[in-house]
């Protein structure tokens, strides 16, 4: 009933999310979806853009919707519900790109793909695979999110100066991965 | 030495065109980046890449299409959880009572028993008093005569 009253587009005004938190913490599953609908698709692109995979995107924006609701009583201010979330699904998305770097890659190199006729996406895709988690959030975060430096700080949990340092150290190693897969297409 | 300059001007020009995406640059850098651009060709060639690069990292932003299906699903999980976070808040709860229970019955059944007790106390009791009220033996002065 919850899913067909709410599964159309609605407008939100500004301040309604306070509420909705309110009522999330009484159990109310109205508010729940509301929340949901809300924030869903910001989550899901983030989680998309860092992991590279639309479906384990979904399945990480589930975990950080069900931990943040689990967690909601230690969230002290209902207005910094959205950033506490946000911030949930990109630790999420750390801890899998974490493992994921773990694992031997099927693809270790960018140069490893059939034939030279690669298109720039899955050469980016690659170069990214490439980079630590650390550099590789800062960089998806700040260049394809468009986050401000002080947001991807905050996201991150970091200082504003490693977020700079990270940012650049990420860019350098891009380009130059960039430029040899370039030189070898 | 000529080299060692060339180098430091390379770096310096790597470093602030990659600030320069994030900051406005001061007269003199930006009149430093665009002199080197005119002498180096390995700089504006890492450049004009790097910036090709980038763009085409903006441009694989995924923007996926949620469906309907997200939300039923997400919502079904919740509250299942809710559920089991539930029951995981009122288990010790439960666990508690029942062991508030079991002793609460274990003190009642003892006290019954206690109940019992007196008559049996008494009936000892009175089985002393009995014995109190013996004849007291006579203290012997000598050894009792049998006589035949
Ligand atoms: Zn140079």
């Amino acid at each position: 009933m919850v899913d067909a009253q709410y599964s159309t587009a609605t407008r939100f005004e500004p301040g309604d999310e306070l509420a909705w938190v309110a009522r999330c913490r009484r159990g109310d599953e109205t508010a729940l979806a509301l929340i949901i609908q809300r924030h869903r698709n910001r989550l899901i692109r983030t989680a998309a853009n860092l992991l590279r995979d639309r479906h384990e995107a979904e399945d990480v924006s589930q975990e950080a919707f069900l931990k943040a609701f689990r967690e909601l009583h230690r969230l002290r201010d209902d207005r910094a519900f959205s950033g506490y979330l946000y911030r949930i699904c990109v630790r999420l998305c750390m801890d899998r790109l974490r493992l994921k770097r773990a694992e031997p890659s099927e693809f270790d190199s960018v140069q490893d793909h059939e034939g030279g006729a690669v298109e720039n996406r899955v050469v980016i895709a690659r170069i990214l695979e490439q980079l630590p988690a650390d550099l590789r959030a800062t960089l998806v975060l700040r260049e394809m999110e468009q986050l401000s430096y002080e947001e991807v700080a905050e996201v991150m949990q970091v200082p504003i100066g490693t977020v700079r340092s990270r940012l650049h150290t990420a860019r350098e190693k891009f380009r130059k991965l960039w430029s040899e897969a370039m030189r070898e297409l | 030495m000529m080299l060692r300059s060339r180098e430091r001007a390379c770096r310096r020009f790597e470093s602030l065109s990659s600030e320069g995406l994030d900051r406005t640059l001061t007269g003199a850098e930006s009149q430093f980046l665009e002199a080197h651009r005119e002498v180096c060709e390995a700089c504006r060639q890492f450049e004009e890449q790097g910036a090709l690069a980038l763009n085409m990292l903006r441009q694989i932003a995924i923007e996926p299409e949620c469906d309907d299906n997200f939300d039923r699903r997400l919502i079904r999980r919740a509250r299942t959880q809710t559920v089991r976070e539930g029951f995981r808040y009122w288990s010790p709860v439960a666990v508690g009572a029942t062991i508030a229970m079991i002793g609460v019955l274990a003190v009642l059944q003892v006290s019954l028993r206690s109940d019992s007790l007196p008559e049996r106390r008494t009936e000892m009791g009175e089985a002393m008093r009995r014995t109190s009220t013996f004849p007291a033996v006579p203290e012997l002065d000598e050894t009792p005569k049998l006589t035949p």
